[in-house]
């Protein structure tokens, strides 16, 4: 169904990246130790779509999100609306990604009231704004004086669900959910096209994170922008995103529309994360195999598959790593499924 | 089925200045020996304290205000320090979220792990050496000679939440606690130490508690389940009866916030508002305020005790009793 999107339609792609430390070992003549972060991560958000990206932890999500960020240096490129980082200057470039992260407490600024906090984008890019953008918001909604700022500030926070009285109000006064709203609020305040989400409910209860996802829905059917959510919890992702990327150890193990991913799994990996899911429905994947990855643990071999240490079905030819190919599901090439995996099994 | 531990009446408040709030609201409750119990809840739901306060473990200013808790037949908190500190290393374990901060990043795995037996036992180095290897080998870990020798920075998360285990298991306890060990940890890593816990209690027959807020989880390890608000005890029952037919609006309201595979695209329902704090309980019913079908009586009266159909289900709710029918006399006043 989209099979003729153009590349304008791209939001955000990410080419090639990788990313790199160095981790220093004991004693002063001894090398420093290469840790590869990112391994050649090649992906593409589409204008309004929502993407998923899973992972355990150390597997380079959050890595991701700041390089798209622009916040740590990377090889490759990543460009938002078509254009890099370094083709633009960094105000008009962050005008156009913002982000939610895990912890709201520490994402707001504890002396500032809630309405600062919320007006702050608009200061910032008020005179960043192109001229013909400005005249537009300015046509549209007024946001040249502080009066017209503080009318904008109090409906976005209507927008996500509180109300104008928590204009005045600070961060600690709030409960976890109401301050993931406000984050969620200084996020879209100057209508960015695509919103990353570092683990947004990770740190939320159950209840209070069924919330916050309504709340991402609703706001996407009102407001246009495209959404990049990071998340090591599959249910949620699946739940939420049209299209899924499995990151293992840096690389992108799998790649495909999330129904794909979640009930024709190509890659052992991504069999062992869904069989591992406690899911009381068992739905999907889990429900109709008694795939289980445990217990087999193999020496670490350079150059080998990324899963290879991990992977029950393992054998002599994992030992070079395999390149991301379509799927052995039906349509896996129309639909863009693919898989780092050479047994490539059905 | 003998019951382990049986809590009676059990009130914990919390003192501010010369007030006193309420966190948990005289719950009655047992262990029986042999079962994986869960606690489950929202943050705030008096889970954690609840067990805390059983152990004696609670900070400054928190303390059992009534009830008694039998173990064994004893009563754990009218008893003796001494008493209790026996108990409480011997009988009864508990392992937390977070493996990091309940380790001593100084001291090598062995030393940590071999410590109870170097101040309670006679044993030579090299039979708690032998021991100890012996308990990290049952905890599924790798390379036990490997582990013994390492500081607990140079461990995985999944690792240490292991060494935590095999901590809590070298006296062999009757009772295990577990306040969220695998919150922390990775879906895998999860899989993994919940298989291992249940390992435990089928192959030693320890009793566990298990607290979450994780439904999932809950429904993936335990026998029997307890569903805490604000304090007090929703209702508790056998896992599948919670899971698949919940009485109280509150679980229900839990499961159904849950994304499954079947709500994609529509809304999730979610229970609007949050877990009221500990100055802030007023109504009787305590989820009263959030609840879609409380009406004029839950405001005034205290929720009676109900006795459903299934075995051990109990729900202390006005309206529990909707689609299901009523166990004769099984209604009681509370």
């Amino acid at each position: 169904m989209e099979q003729n999107l153009k590349k304008s339609d791209e939001i955000l792609t990410v080419e090639h990246v990788s990313n790199h430390y160095y981790e220093n070992q004991l004693g002063i003549f001894s090398k420093r130790k290469k840790v590869q972060v990112l391994d050649d991560v090649s992906l593409s958000v589409r204008r309004d779509e929502f993407f998923g990206l899973v992972g355990e932890s150390g597997s380079g999500k959050s890595t991701l999100a700041n390089c798209v960020l622009n916040l740590i240096p990377f090889d490759g490129t990543i460009r938002v609306n078509g254009r890099t980082a370094k083709e633009r200057d960094r105000k008009t470039f962050t005008g156009d990604v913002h982000a939610v992260f895990q912890d709201p407490l520490s994402a707001l600024n504890p002396r500032k009231t809630i309405g600062f906090t919320l007006m702050q984008p608009l200061r910032a890019h008020r005179e960043a704004m192109s001229a013909a953008h400005r005249e537009a918001v300015r046509a549209d909604q007024g946001t040249g004086t502080e009066k017209e700022m503080y009318e904008m500030a109090v409906r976005m926070l209507e927008t996500v669900g509180l109300d104008g009285s928590y204009m005045t109000r600070y961060p600690h006064e709030l409960s976890g959910g109401q301050r993931q709203r406000v984050c969620i609020g200084a996020a879209l305040m100057i209508e960015p096209t695509l919103i990353i989400a570092d683990e947004a409910i990770s740190a939320l209860d159950v209840s209070v994170g069924s919330q916050i996802l309504n709340l991402f829905q609703e706001i996407h059917r009102e407001k246009d922008f495209a959404m990049l959510f990071i998340s090591h919890n599959l249910n949620v992702v699946y739940y939420l995103c049209d299209r899924i990327a499995v990151l293992y150890r840096g690389n992108i193990v799998e790649i495909g529309d999330a129904e794909d991913i979640y009930h024709r799994p190509a890659h052992p990996y991504t069999r062992l994360l869904l069989s591992a899911i406690p899911d009381f429905a068992q739905e999907g994947y889990a429900a109709h195999t008694d795939y289980t990855g445990e217990g087999v643990q193999r020496e670490d071999v350079p150059g080998a598959c990324c899963f290879y240490h991990r992977c029950p079905h393992a054998t002599d030819v994992c030992l070079h790593k395999p390149q991301l190919r379509p799927a052995a599901t039906p349509g896996a090439k129309e639909n863009g499924h693919l898989s780092r995996c050479i047994l490539n099994m059905t | 089925m003998n019951n382990i531990l049986e809590v009676r009446g059990l009130s914990v408040g919390i003192r501010d200045g010369k007030k006193t709030y309420g966190v948990v609201d005289s719950i009655d409750f047992e262990v029986h020996s042999g079962e994986i119990l869960g606690i489950v809840g929202e943050s705030g739901c008096g889970k954690t304290v609840t067990v805390l306060s059983i152990l004696g473990l609670t900070g400054e200013g928190v303390n059992p205000t009534g009830g008694q808790v039998f173990f064994e037949g004893r009563d754990l908190l009218a008893m003796r320090e001494e008493e209790k500190q026996k108990i409480l290393g011997d009988e009864i374990s508990i392992i937390y979220q977070e493996p990091m901060s309940s380790l001593n990043p100084l001291l090598k795995i062995g030393r940590q792990v071999g410590e109870p037996l170097r101040i309670h036992t006679k044993k030579t180095d090299e039979e708690i050496r032998a021991q100890v290897l012996r308990l990290l080998a049952d905890v599924d870990l790798k390379n036990p000679e490997k582990v013994y020798d390492s500081y607990p920075h140079e461990l995985s998360g999944g690792m240490r939440q292991r060494v935590m285990l095999a901590m809590a298991g070298i006296s062999a306890p009757k009772i295990l606690v577990c306040d969220e060990p695998t919150t922390a940890l990775d879906v895998t890593t999860q899989a993994e130490v919940l298989e291992l816990i249940r390992k435990w209690n089928r192959q030693f027959g320890t009793s566990v508690i298990f607290i979450s807020h994780d439904l999932a989880v809950i429904n993936k390890l335990c026998d029997r389940v307890i569903v805490m608000y604000a304090g007090k005890i929703a209702e508790c029952g056998k896992t599948e009866t919670i899971i698949g037919r919940p009485g109280h609006p509150y679980t229900q309201g839990l499961i159904a916030s849950i994304p499954t595979m079947r709500q994609k695209g529509q809304p999730l329902s979610c229970i609007p508002g949050r877990v009221p704090s500990v100055t802030d309980r007023k109504d009787p019913c305590p989820f009263a305020p959030r609840c879609g079908i409380c009406t004029e009586e839950c405001r005034q009266q205290v929720p009676p005790h109900i006795t459903m159909p299934e075995e051990g289900h109990e729900v202390y709710c006005h309206h529990a009793l909707r689609g299901a029918d009523p166990v004769p006399g099984g209604e009681q006043g509370a």
